[in-house]
């Protein structure tokens, strides 16, 4: 049984960079577990704080039911793959990544073994005789991941284990870890600012910023139950749009108003932000890019369609993206549609009143 | 025409400046292996008549009951005495000074450049007075603490920077390999900081095997002086000055720091580079 | 057993470990921190070398400070020290170090000239560099026989006597220009090298003669370099002994030559007057403590005062 627990966990680096705020979290037993944000909101001080290389300001970190806060690194029987690789540049591959073995005393033959075996998983084979300021930096990411998947810890740690690959073998790898992942049941904290990594690895995500955890969620629950602006942007490619809107109420039904368009919005939902709000406030209108339709028919007319102005159009292969005026912002419009528009050229869209999201612009919470 | 005629003058003019420079740091050196190899020398600069290995030979016959020779041998002891306690303490003071951070850090840092600009002699008149209360003048352990408390503010200085420049990441995945926190410092930043290691234990083995205020100041003893108040001694000891043993003496007493020089000369450069700014 | 085991953890995972420190600090506080203390102790007792007072010394509060003030020959190692320095250090080491550095910058013509050009400074740095880590007792015997009676110097000045007798002061100026030139000379040329040569062939090209490019290209950007070396070998310089003790001394040839090392040494071991002495090394000692202060600030230490 190995749970990690993170008890309202603070870490304050001198003078008063707030690297960690009072972050509480608890990972299951055999859990991927991801923690996704943007460069600088904390992850790898977190993990260094589960590692036991960072002593938290304020907080326990607990492993299984053991309180690990104040046991050094090696007494808390973690593997860690560091965001610098952190490989030990006098030793040969082979040796960087049966350390952790010999260090514990492992037999020999039994280390050779592990060794080959991993190597050849992660397809590093060939570099077991070099050092490795000999390696590219996609091969000493390889090394740094095989000298933590040898041993089977309690708790692996990964700080972006993937970031230098390029795109086909990331693919393979993320494929590889979850695999002996699930294989071995060892609960696995994972750093990355790669949201696709993050969705298509993890058990759950905890989405931080600014040293904050904001939400935590099963990758689905993430993309579809945003409950702040910043989640609901961080997720999907491209992210979320955002539209500043007011929220009013039109003869018998709710509507969204922007400067050019209005949407009318069902009864329920108007009557939630009534209730949370008020009417005529300011709301921002949440829309994915795939959740906005192309409506070529020109002559009909129906309720919550847009007129906007084409802007910039990016073919990207299966699916176009088309960057449209509406307001003064900038919406990004995805479809799998084959379609050709000119730039300045007018385009109706349909919004689904179903699919979007409504946030309170000051708490940046969610609204519906 | 005109122009290369400036040229030309241009060179002579910078061959002649070199040539005398040459002449001016070259002459006392010269000088010095001259007369080494001179069964007559004095202080003329000339050629010798015969070039003769004896000045070298007598070096092992007593000078007041000493042989010249056990000078170099005291000097080879005492300097290794040194170099080793420094190289140690200095590794394991700069271990804690870049791998911890404790209040009063920075000042112990000045603290250091500070002692190591006191002139030498500052020091070397109480240290006698003491010693002679403490009963450790004219004693071999007496002047390998005393030296190696001279050179440490040195060699501390250049050990910070080295393992300041060895991430501390290495040490970090060996904590999590499984090493503990001193471990992994031995296991893994020491042999990555070897040359930086040698580097010390030579610079401070010369320092010390150069140093004379120190050991003129403690050891009165012939027997057990080092090479350079040996040589001191030596030179004063008679009404006529033995050039020839003497320049012999030198030259042998000599060799040793040009030898390593020539090894830590790329980081000689370097270090003193590193003077002009934090 | 968790107390051992918690004692194992403290002296290898880090508040223990701290305590690493400890054999060095204990060394320079025995034997540098002390020291220099007790030199104040001494300086206010009447201690002598022998006889009584070496035995049984009494506390005379600030006696030999008084007594020092009043002392001429105090003043003319003060004096002496002074210019000893400034010839020395300033004059002599900087300036030619800076000139042999930039001497061996220069570019190389083509061709056969270039080579005996290079091999002219490869041989020149070469001895300028032994020069300066030879042992000092070595450079010190080496100069005081040239200097001697019948020494090369003494022919070419045409004088029929010791250098070091008749012109005492001269002679360890040069010989410690002689020793000490090299270190002004590797730091400039380390300096020169950090400037990159896109600098010196942009100032080419907008036409700048040799003179120019030096006051004001090369020196504002080497101004730092210069600064760091006046303090260094003044402070290095001011506090040499061992060169000159082997050429005039401890009695610095009647006084003409007595630097203020010279002065101590002479004071503690030829007069026995060791509390006199300590005086002396006590207030030369601040104004080396002055020097260093200022190197300091110079390199970016001690940003405030
Ligand atoms: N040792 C340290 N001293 C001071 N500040 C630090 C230290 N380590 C991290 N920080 C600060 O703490 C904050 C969080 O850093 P952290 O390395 O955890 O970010 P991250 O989420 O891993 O970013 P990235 O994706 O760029 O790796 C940053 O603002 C960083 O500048
Ligand atoms: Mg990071």
């Amino acid at each position: 049984m190995t749970t990690v627990e993170l008890d309202h966990i603070t870490k304050i680096f001198p003078p008063k960079t707030v690297a960690v705020n009072d972050i509480s979290l608890k990972i299951r037993d055999g859990e991927f577990f991801v923690l996704l944000g943007p460069s600088g909101c904390g992850k790898t001080t977190t993990l260094r704080i589960v590692a036991g290389l960072e002593k938290p300001t304020k907080g326990r970190v607990y492993i299984g039911d053991r309180d690990v806060t104040e046991l050094p690194p090696r007494k808390r029987d973690v593997a860690m793959v560091f965001q610098t690789y952190a490989l030990y540049p006098h030793m040969k591959v082979y040796d960087n990544i049966a350390f952790p073995l010999k260090v514990r005393k492992m037999p020999k033959d039994e280390v050779d073994k592990r060794v080959r075996e991993i190597a050849s998983l992660l397809g590093i084979e060939e570099l077991l005789d070099r050092y490795p300021r000999q390696l590219s930096g996609g091969q000493q990411q390889r090394v740094a991941l095989a000298r933590a998947l040898v041993r089977h810890p309690k708790v692996w740690l990964m700080d972006e284990p993937l970031s230098n690959l390029d795109a086909l073998l990331r693919i393979r790898m993320r494929a590889e870890i979850k695999r002996i992942q699930k294989e071995l049941k060892i609960t696995t904290i994972y750093v990355t600012h790669d949201q696709v990594e993050a969705m298509s690895m993890a058990d759950r995500i905890a989405v931080m910023n600014k040293g904050r955890v904001l939400q935590v969620g099963s990758p689905r629950e993430i993309y579809h139950k945003p409950k702040t602006l910043f989640v609901a942007g961080f997720i999907g490619t491209p992210p979320m749009n955002f539209i500043n809107v007011v929220f009013g109420l039109e003869k018998d039904h709710y509507v969204l108003r922007g400067k050019t368009f209005k949407i009318i919005i069902s009864d329920e939902m108007g009557r939630i932000i009534e209730k949370k709000l008020g009417v005529d406030k300011e709301v921002v209108l949440g829309i994915r890019p795939e959740h906005i339709g192309i409506v070529e028919d020109r002559g009909r007319r129906e309720n919550n369609i847009v007129e906007a102005e084409v802007y910039v159009v990016e073919p990207l292969g299966t699916e176009t993206i088309i960057n449209v005026k509406l307001d003064d912002t900038i919406v990004k419009v995805r479809t799998i549609k084959e379609v050709m528009f000119e730039p300045g050229s007018k385009i109706k869209l349909y919004i689904d009143p179903q699919r979007i999201y409504v946030f309170d612009p000051a708490t940046e919470k969610v609204l519906v | 025409m005109a122009v290369v005629v400036l040229r030309i003058a241009k060179i002579v003019a910078l061959w002649t400046l070199l040539v005398v420079i040459a002449l001016f740091f070259g002459i006392p050196l010269v000088w010095l292996v001259l007369s080494a190899f001179d069964p007559n020398a004095s202080p003329e600069f000339r050629i010798p008549s015969t070039i003769s290995l004896r000045n070298f030979m007598l070096l092992a016959e007593p000078v007041s009951g000493v042989p010249p020779l056990m000078w170099i041998v005291n000097s080879a002891i005492i300097s290794t005495l040194v170099a080793t306690i420094v190289t140690i303490t200095s590794i394991l003071a700069a271990y804690v000074l870049t791998r911890y951070s404790f209040r009063g850090q920075g000042a112990m840092l000045t603290a250091f450049i500070v002692f190591r600009l006191i002139p030498p002699l500052i020091l070397a008149l109480p240290i006698m007075i003491l010693y002679r209360s403490w009963g450790m003048m004219d004693t071999i352990h007496g002047l390998v603490l005393a030296m190696s408390a001279l050179i440490l503010p040195f060699t501390m200085m250049i050990a910070e920077s080295f393992l300041r420049s060895i991430p501390v990441t290495y040490e970090e995945a060996a904590m999590i390999d499984g090493c503990t926190r001193l471990g992994s410092f031995l296991k893994i930043t020491l042999p990555l900081a070897a040359p930086g290691i040698a580097t010390i234990w030579l610079l401070s083995f010369v320092t010390s095997w150069s140093q004379f205020v120190l050991p003129l100041m403690i050891i009165k003893t012939p027997s057990l002086m080092p090479a350079s108040v040996g040589l001191q001694f030596f030179f004063g000891e008679y009404g006529r000055v033995e050039y020839g043993k003497l320049s012999a003496f030198s030259i042998l007493y000599s060799l040793p720091v040009l030898i390593v020089f020539l090894t830590v000369q790329k980081y000689l450069k370097r270090g003193i580079a590193g003077l002009v700014s934090r | 057993m968790p107390s051992i085991e918690r004692l194992k953890d403290m002296l290898l995972e880090g508040t223990g470990a701290r305590l690493l420190i400890l054999p060095a600090l204990a060394l320079i506080g025995i034997f540098v921190v002390f020291p220099v203390i007790w030199n104040i102790y001494i300086s206010m007792t009447n201690y002598a070398l022998t006889g009584p007072r070496a035995r049984a010394y009494e506390f005379i509060g600030l006696e030999n400070y008084v007594r020092i003030l009043r002392d001429p020959s105090f003043y003319n190692t003060l004096r002496v020290s002074f210019m000893f320095t400034v010839f020395s250090a300033i004059i002599g080491q900087a300036f030619l170090g800076l000139g042999l550095a930039l001497m061996l910058r220069a570019k190389e013509p083509e061709g056969v000239l270039g080579k005996i050009t290079k091999a002219l400074k490869i041989t020149a740095s070469i001895l300028v560099f032994i020069a300066w880590i030879i042992p000092e007792v070595v450079a010190g015997y080496a100069w005081s026989a040239i200097t001697s009676k019948g020494g090369l110097i003494s022919m070419l000045l045409g004088i029929n006597d010791d250098v070091y007798v008749r012109y005492p002061f001269e002679t360890i100026v040069v010989a410690n220009i002689w020793r000490g030139t090299a270190f002004s000379m590797i730091l400039f040329t380390a300096a020169l090298e950090g400037i990159p040569q896109y600098i010196y062939e942009a100032a080419e090209i907008d036409g700048a003669g040799p003179w120019y490019r030096f006051r004001h290209i090369i020196l504002p950007l080497i101004s730092q370099a210069i600064l760091v070396d006046f303090i260094l070998i003044t402070i290095w310089t001011y506090g040499v002994f061992t060169m000159p003790f082997m050429i005039v001394g401890p009695s610095g040839q009647g006084g003409v030559a007595q630097i203020w090392t010279l002065y101590v040494y002479y004071d503690a071991i030829n007069v026995y007057e060791v509390s006199y002495a300590a005086t002396a090394a006590n207030i030369m000692f601040l104004i080396v403590l002055a020097m260093i202060i200022v190197y300091l600030r110079a390199i970016g230490y001690l940003k405030k005062w």
